[in-house]
């Protein structure tokens, strides 16, 4: 193999598929990265068995062929490399990198052993704006669980429908909804998608103007540039979220989502050891008090004046999962529905239902 | 004619290959197997089997891509699993599984797990996997190997549904030796008793010169043992044991190419500690393997002096040293021969409570020479 590219290029392509680079030691071949050139075009390929990524970009292809390099390597070479065209050339068990005056061989592995990139045909695909794609992520991917024990967690329900695109999460301590109506898109799919594999499709993608979402048996497939993404699906059934969400409520407070967050965070500083944040609405003075107390340390009080239906409600909830939903939501204001203190208490744009956070409290001693 | 060819491979287990064909026929495998039977009597290849046979089209050919993607190892989605920590599996590898459970498969419709060496669970990490074990996804196999059902935890084993593997008979064993190794019957039944039986092994034995010439040793110095005094006893235990440790070079140049190999792709700082420590627990077994192949040649010699001393000349398994047994077996009575037997099977269990090597062997040696130098 022999090929020529614009470092740039070259160094964005291994940008994207070190992603999918594995760290586990018992496969060296998955920390490697499959270059294939054909048709003035280097094809790059990146596997962990779990996601798979393939790009290409455009190169000056003198012989065609393909080889593994080792991807860490590999990116530190050609980040540190000037800015000029790179020349890659297989050698005897080996590949030579050369720009400029610099020249560089590292060995390589056999591209025959390299895993089969997927063979994946999506029973249809939904295109979506880039951006609206990764904006919901954004919002959803703060409630993904980390916690393996029970996996499905660990996903983001996607759901299209109706030309609406849904993105659920949830850690069991709260659970994040977020609907955007897109124009023109038909067909639905759904499925779980690995929440780390769905945050880095989001990053990549930021880029690219459209993200195209595919479903199989058992993959999820996102095309964006001349990128594809492939992510093993997550087993088992997303629980029924819609029966979480109260359809009633005793009490709504709506207030400014900025001043909301900042008095947060300060009444936070005192809720050490996750100690609870309580919230204590007044409707006759139409006042919030946000206060934490941590034991042997101090205290914290703050009101803020707020827009109130319903009636007086004491109750308190985690300060960082209170500061996560109010940070990803957008708007100037922020509603918080409030049906008891020992009920969930719902996080959600002052106008509409697409975004929807819900929350456990803390039972108060 | 039929064309289930990886059953076939097991030659030895008919019984057992046709349970699991028959499971696989009437789709009944169980989501957990426990694979139990002595090492090298076809546990992995029966996994493996199992593993064609679920994701062929054609039932387990043998020879399809996916077939042999299975046997070479390269299935991405058949795992094969053995522990990394200094004696047990670590909890991390647990995880990893469990994680990968809950994906769904990559190519084929089911997921199947090859746990080797299942008695080396200690609690944290079978504790972690016993909710895995017990209630896998529905396309998930999970099949365990261990020698010893006792030694399995009963949690792990109480899990699974235990398939019993049955030794390989001699003869059996020899006919698949000389099929695999292409050595004659005389070569293949003495390599057979040096390595109590084990196919593999002895088909190493064979290849390897440097543990052939171990097992030379071995039966010059019994041979002399009756003449020899007390020092000559301990120079030849030493030797016997340097005899023992000679083949771990070849071993040890491997490893040392393997982590070069591993540091030249991943870069200098990566992480080599697993690696190191699964070719530190190899060669420790190698050498453990090496020494147990001493005692065995030790106690096959003195099975053959039995043997012939009862006039059962066809049952020698090292008869290329036919003539030194003679002379022994002359005079050798039964219970003297069983207990020079049993300071052979004592030095074993020595050695496997972190007795000294060298003074279990020394002390097997000087047992075996009173018993020969008296042997009424």
């Amino acid at each position: 193999m022999k090929v020529s590219i614009a470092r740039a290029e070259l160094l964005e392509t291994l940008s994207i598929v070190s992603k999918g680079l594995s760290s586990r030691t018992t496969l060296p071949i998955l920390s490697g990265v499959l270059l294939s050139a054909q048709n003035n075009e280097l094809g790059l390929n990146s596997t962990d068995l779990e996601i798979s990524i393939k790009t290409a970009s455009k190169a000056r292809t003198e012989e065609a062929g393909s080889v593994v390099v080792p991807g860490k390597l590999i990116t530190d070479i050609v980040r540190s490399l000037p800015e000029a065209a790179v020349s890659i050339e297989t050698v005897q068990g080996g590949a030579t990198i050369s720009c400029g005056q610099s020249s560089f061989t590292v060995k390589t592995l056999s591209a025959e052993d390299f895993p089969k990139f997927p063979d994946v045909v999506p029973a249809n695909t939904i295109t979506l704006p880039a951006d609206v794609f990764a904006g919901v992520v954004h919002q959803v991917s703060r409630a993904v669980s980390r916690d393996e024990t029970r996996p499905i967690l660990t996903g983001v329900l996607v759901v299209v429908e109706e030309g609406i695109l849904r993105m659920v999460a949830t850690d069991s301590y709260r659970l994040c909804v977020r609907e955007v109506p897109v124009e023109g898109i038909t067909g639905t799919l759904e499925a779980v998608v690995p929440g780390r594999a769905i945050e880095d499709v989001a990053r990549l993608a930021a880029s690219s103007e459209t993200v195209k979402i595919g479903v199989s048996e058992n993959q999820v497939i996102f095309s964006f540039g001349s990128t594809t993404f492939i992510s093993r699906r997550i087993e088992g059934a997303f629980p029924n979220y819609r029966q979480l969400i109260p359809k009633d409520q005793q009490t709504r407070i709506t207030l400014g989502r900025q001043e909301f967050m900042e008095a947060v965070k300060r009444v936070s500083l005192m809720a050490q050891h996750s100690a609870p944040l309580r919230l204590k609405v007044a409707v006759e003075d139409r006042l919030l008090t946000l206060s934490a107390q941590t034991q042997d340390i101090g205290e914290a009080v703050e009101s803020l004046e707020i827009e109130v239906t319903g009636e007086d409600v004491e109750m308190a909830f985690n300060h960082a999962y209170l500061m996560d939903g109010i940070s990803v939501s957008e708007g100037d204001k922020i509603a918080l529905e409030i049906v008891s203190p020992l009920k969930p208490g719902v996080l959600k744009n002052e106008t509409g239902e697409e975004f929807t956070y819900l929350l456990m409290p803390v039972r108060l001693g | 004619m039929s064309r289930l060819c990886v059953w076939d491979e097991l030659p030895a287990q008919t019984r057992v290959a046709g349970y699991l064909s028959r499971a696989v026929a009437s789709d009944a495998v169980s989501h957990a197997y426990l694979f139990v039977g002595p090492t090298g009597s076809g546990k992995i290849t029966a996994a493996k089997a199992l593993a064609c046979a679920l994701f062929c089209d054609d039932g387990g050919c043998g020879s399809c891509p996916t077939c042999r993607r299975v046997l070479s190892g390269f299935h991405p989605d058949v795992h094969e699993v053995h522990p990394e920590g200094a004696a047990t599996y670590v909890i991390q590898q647990i995880r990893d599984i469990i994680h990968d459970v809950h994906l769904k498969p990559v190519q084929a419709r089911r997921k199947i797990y090859i746990v080797g060496e299942a008695e080396r669970f200690d609690a944290p990490s079978a504790n972690a996997f016993l909710k895995t074990l017990e209630e896998p996804p529905d396309n998930v196999v999970i099949i365990l190997m261990t020698r010893s059902y006792d030694a399995v935890m009963p949690t792990i084993a109480s899990r699974c549904q235990v398939v019993r593997f049955r030794p390989i008979p001699p003869s059996v064993a020899e006919a698949l030796l000389v099929q695999r190794s292409g050595a004659d019957t005389a070569q293949a039944r003495a390599a057979l008793a040096a390595a109590g039986g084990v196919v593999p092994r002895a088909e190493d034995l064979l290849g390897s010169p440097g543990r052939l010439a171990a097992r030379d040793l071995a039966l010059d110095t019994l041979k002399r043992l009756a003449v020899m005094d007390g020092y000559d006893i301990l120079e030849a235990a030493r030797e016997l044991l340097a005899a023992a440790k000679a083949p771990l070079d070849e071993v040890k140049s491997v490893h040392s190419d393997e982590l070069e190999e591993h540091r030249s792709l991943l870069g200098k700082q990566s992480s080599t500690k697993s690696l190191e420590d699964r070719q530190k627990r190899e060669l420790t077994s190698r050498e453990r393997e090496g020494l147990s192949e001493i005692i065995g040649v030790t106690e096959s010699w003195l099975r053959d002096c039995l043997v012939v001393s009862q006039g059962a000349d066809a049952l020698v398994g090292n008869t290329d040293v036919a003539d030194a047994l003679v002379e022994v077996a002359a005079v050798i009575t039964p219970r003297a021969a069983l207990t020079a037997i049993s300071a052979a099977e004592t030095a074993r269990k020595r050695i496997t409570y972190n007795v000294s090597p060298q003074l279990a062997i020394e002390a097997m040696l000087f047992d075996i020479q009173e018993v020969l130098r008296c042997p009424r």
